[in-house]
């Protein structure tokens, strides 16, 4: 029973990290009603900046934080003002595949310059441990996921309460009635994707004192992240982050449970049930 | 428009024919050999390092003369999946002209590759994958340098029963094994090597699980370790799950007494490197690897080519103190066939002239401290694996006697959890 | 190889070309034919003709079931089905060693002969493999004659018009889906039968989805000959990267990226319709010039 409970808490943990990549990708979806491919991409190079930063500079990932988010915001930038500003109006399939042409190109990138090496930020906090009660929980997670949770409300708040946020919700629901209300679209999709991509970054920091970084971490991150947004609705914020927590509980429960061969297995089955059976996602609009 | 398109098709044709049809002829003055690894893609870590291995082998062979004085020339090539590496196999040899091809890290590459290569005629040295069927299949001109199969698996049961049960007092009947595997084929393929070996010895085999490398969380897998409380975890992995592995292992209490790595991951000295001090103590069944010098010390020629080798390979991997074991396999199938095996060849062009030369040569020591004894199956009889132990961050034989260094050590853990 | 390439993202384009609804998990089906010949074969002699069909009907009865629970859901939704019923199935194929060995995969027996469908040479591969092709495109030429074509496009275009207008859409969906899934499933069939080895890490890998769709944009969407252009210009170009810099890794992924961005920025239709209209210029031009 211990151990049930403490295999439900690190799937918990496992869960915030998720829901922190997805907040993004819901966000970007939601507002700029864009399917990013490339998402799992943008974590990969957060964590390569974390990571080289650490090894020129000495800096922990989490010292250099701000580095990092202004980076990964010029990023996003970029890749907004080069392309996807041409393909707003395109058809959808169409922007999904360039980003699955982004994210190729980010991941052939990162081969050629860097090697195909795993490189890892290796930190006190890495292997550090709190112990509370029978459980033990490695303080990077519990640490990622608190400030996970922390960005998601923050953020959840930030799209309710300021000027910004409100006129985001406004394109996210109808897109041709904000411009009507003078709602400068362009500049607010900008704005979200760049937010999107901030987020993305703020979770390559936390996770990279956990994880060794290479070209192909991001998709295995990336897929989970899509199954997370759809889970909790697509654009839903508060969706993301309960998609992001429950996909963790699943992965770490059957993990546990039916052995660790089946561990990506039971949430797709649960991503194609619901799908099935609830196709706007469990926190979804009707 | 459906007479431009006719022309745009005929075209298309032709300029895929041409590019198939640019065939060199053979030349007498040089050797060409063909290098296939996955040099992109998940296995692009190693497959990268086994190429410079086998360029630097190259390099020293034609340094001494080359082969039967012909120098040889090497073609490289990219094979991230086994698709693309029977596309590259094709390629070798038909519009290379290889005559024998180094491989290939993967079990399933070298077998798309051999299905290629022993249609014509040519050899496939491997040193990377273990696979059974490489070698059961009838394959005429494959010759596979490294043991095969299931036997790092066995040989880490068998260490277990004969010295790890006295050291923890207990019979080694009574010794419960948990098996932990990543899920490709390598990691199979050893786990059922070890799990028929616990079978036979009739030890105790209280639960085996197999992961994704690709598992964001290792704690579902550890707490199942951590439930069945055995005293040995027998684990097949990759590097960054090994790793990841031990971290979760140590954060949920869960560390057994003996941990015993079965090759790849656990013996590559990034692994060491990363954990640092706690890896003091952890097993590593695997070819044998980063031999103390004098193991050579009889064989000059060859004594010289493994320094030669070891300090060419580290000045191009400043992050390293040892060579991986892969990219070591890698230098000597190379080496030891186009220093060994070739020139005792009649006819370099006639494939069964390699293959005799290659069966009946025998060897005691090749550059990994096995001989070279292939069998009518182009296995390597003489290949084994030995126990290895890390020591101060440092791989230390402990099995078996003749290439020992080094005592056992920490037999339990002192890091052990229960 | 580039026959079969082209085939296999003909293929994919049947449905998703068409229908302008992305599937990244045809992999999935291009495992099925795989699986079925190579299991078929290797383990009950039974020739890899009679493989190649039990494949399609397994994958036939695998589109109905994985098609009519997801093809009514939304685009994105859809697309993101299809990535995880693939991911589902390579599971399966790893995990059920009894039935596929394993993640050891299959390794198919060297006997050469017709009916084995195995032989020393390349040329009789290339030839079915042409014919496959062939026959794929064939069967697109007609679709965009037949009243099944011009439903899938309304229903691609506009869904709910195309029902107003009294088209089964989830009918018509679900013929082009799995005859598409049928397709591939031979596709997988012939490609294992030419490796003659198949392991699940990769013939049910995104990588293999992914490069169906590659090819078919690349060529031109929802068109014929739209794969056929792509595949023989893309497949030879990777080939040939791939072989002349093996040693900087990830330089044909970077090129292959770049080129479908490019193409979906500048060319959203593809090579094909762009060449088409430069040789329709052209000949106005001509024309005109005449005319003048």
């Amino acid at each position: 029973m211990e151990q049930v409970i403490q295999a439900l808490i690190s799937g918990i943990l496992s869960g915030g990290i998720y829901a922190l990549i997805s907040v993004g990708l819901a966000l970007i979806f939601g507002v700029v009603g864009l399917v990013n491919f490339a998402h799992g991409e943008f974590l990969m190079l957060s964590m390569y900046i974390a990571y080289w930063v650490y090894y020129f500079i000495k800096l922990e990932p989490y010292e250099s934080l701000l580095i990092n988010l202004v980076l990964m915001a010029t990023v996003g930038y970029i890749v907004y003002k080069v392309i996807m500003t041409r393909v707003l109006e395109a058809d959808h399939s169409m922007q999904m595949l360039l980003t699955l042409g982004l994210s190729m190109v980010l991941q052939n990138l990162a081969l050629m310059l860097f090697k195909a090496d795993y490189r890892n930020v290796r930190i006190d906090i890495t292997t550090d441990v709190i112990n509370i009660g029978f459980t033990n929980l490695s303080t990077a997670r519990v640490l990622a996921f608190i400030v996970a949770i922390g960005a998601s409300v923050a953020l959840y708040l930030f799209l309710q309460k300021t000027y910004t946020g409100v006129a985001m919700k406004a394109v996210a629901q109808d897109g041709k009635a904000a411009k009507l209300m003078g709602i400068n679209i362009k500049k607010i999709y900008g704005q979200a994707f760049i937010i999107g991509t901030m987020l993305v970054g703020l979770a390559g920091v936390l996770m990279s004192p956990m994880y060794s970084v290479f070209p192909t971490i991001g998709a295995n991150f990336s897929t989970l992240a899509f199954i997370v947004v759809v889970l909790g609705g697509l654009s839903s914020i508060p969706g993301a982050i309960f998609g992001g927590i429950l996909i963790g509980i699943v992965e770490s429960m059957a993990g546990y449970l039916l052995g660790p061969a089946y561990q990506q297995a039971a949430y797709f089955l649960l991503f194609i049930l619901v799908l099935i059976f609830k196709p706007s996602g469990i926190f979804g609009r009707e | 428009m459906k007479k431009f398109l006719s022309v745009a098709l005929a075209l298309a044709l032709i300029l895929t024919s041409l590019t198939a049809c640019t065939e060199e002829g053979s030349n007498n003055d040089v050797l060409k050999v063909g290098a296939i690894y996955p040099m992109s893609g998940t296995n692009a870590l190693l497959g990268s390092q086994c190429m410079e291995a086998v360029r630097i082998a190259v390099d020293m062979v034609n340094e001494n003369g080359g082969v039967q004085g012909r120098s040889v020339e090497l073609s490289e090539a990219d094979a991230p999946e086994p698709t693309a590496a029977a596309t590259e196999a094709n390629r070798l040899v038909d519009k290379e002209g290889v005559k024998i091809v180094f491989g290939s890290l993967a079990s399933g590459n070298a077998l798309s590759i051999a299905q290629v290569t022993d249609k014509r005629g040519v050899c496939l040295v491997e040193s990377g994958g273990i696979a059974d069927s490489l070698t059961d299949s009838g394959f005429k001109y494959v010759f596979r340098i490294l043991d095969k199969g299931g036997l790092r698996g066995s040989v880490g049961v068998d260490y277990i029963a004969e010295s790890i049960s006295p050291a923890l007092g207990k019979d080694a009947k009574d010794i419960e094994i948990a098996i932990v595997h990543e899920d490709s084929s390598y990691g199979e393929s050893v786990a059922n090597g070890a799990e028929k070996q616990i079978k036979k010895l009739g030890m105790n085999l209280v639960s085996r699980e197999h992961y994704n490398v690709s598992v964001t969380d290792m704690s579902a897998i550890v707490l199942n370790i951590k439930k069945a409380q055995p005293d040995v975890l027998l684990t097949v992995n990759y590097i960054d799950d090994a790793v990841r592995l031990v971290d979760t292992l140590k954060q949920h209490n869960a560390m057994p007494k003996v941990f015993m790595g079965c090759g790849a991951g656990t013996t590559d000295p990034k692994f060491a490197m990363t954990i640092g001090s706690d890896s003091d103590g952890f097993f590593c069944t695997d070819m044998p690897t980063n031999l103390p010098m004098d193991v050579f010390a009889g064989d000059e020629k060859l004594y010289n080519a493994v320094s030669d080798f070891r300090e060419a390979f580290l000045a191009q991997h400043k992050e390293l103190n040892a060579v991986p074991i892969a990219a070591e396999a890698a230098f000597t199938g190379a080496y030891t066939f186009m220093n060994d095996i070739l020139p005792k060849a009649g006819d370099l062009d006639d494939p069964d002239s390699i293959r005799s030369a290659a069966l009946e040569e025998k060897l005691e020591l090749t550059a990994l401290g096995f001989g070279w004894d292939l069998g009518e199956d182009g296995q390597n009889y003489a290949a084994f694996a030995n126990i290895n132990q890390w020591q101060n961050g440092k791989v230390v034989t402990v099995a078996p006697e003749k290439l020992k260094n080094g005592q056992a050590i920490n037999v339990p853990l002192p890091i052990s959890s229960y | 190889m580039t026959f079969l390439w082209t085939g296999l993202a003909a293929s994919w384009n049947f449905y998703s070309g068409y229908c302008g609804r992305l599937s990244i998990g045809h992999a999935a089906f291009l495992g099925i034919g795989a699986y079925a010949t190579a299991l078929l074969y290797a383990n009950y002699g039974i020739s890899p003709w009679i493989g190649i069909l039990v494949g399609g009907a397994l994958s036939a009865i695998v589109a109905l079931i994985i098609g009519g629970a997801t093809l009514r859901l939304q685009g994105t939704f859809f697309v993101l089905s299809t990535i995880a019923f693939a991911k589902i199935l390579e599971t399966f194929a790893i995990t059920a060693k009894g039935i596929t060995g394993g993640s050891l995969g299959v390794l198919i027996p060297y006997t050469p002969g017709f009916l084995n469908m195995t032989w020393s040479g390349k040329l009789p591969y290339a030839i079915i493999a042409w014919a496959y092709m062939i026959i794929v495109i064939a069967a697109c030429v007609k679709l965009e004659k037949s009243k099944l074509g011009y439903f899938l496009k309304a229903v691609g275009e506009n869904k709910e018009a195309a029902e107003n207008l009294g088209v089964n859409s989830s009918r018509t969906m679900l013929k082009a889906f799995l005859i598409s899934a049928v397709f591939t499933s031979f596709g997988g069939s012939i490609m294992a039968m030419y490796v003659m080895y198949i392991e699940p890490s990769f013939v049910m890998s995104m990588g293999n989805s992914v490069q169906f769709i590659l090819l078919a944009i690349a060529g031109g969407l929802g068109t014929a000959f739209g794969p056929l252009v792509g595949s023989f210009i893309l497949v030879p170009v990777t080939n040939i990267l791939r072989g002349s810099f093996p040693s900087i890794s990830g330089l044909h992924g970077l090129l292959l990226g770049l080129i479908l961005i490019v193409v979906l920025l500048y060319r959203t239709n593809g090579i094909l319709p762009a060449l088409r209209e430069f040789v329709d210029n052209q000949r106005r031009r001509a024309k005109n010039d005449i005319k003048s």
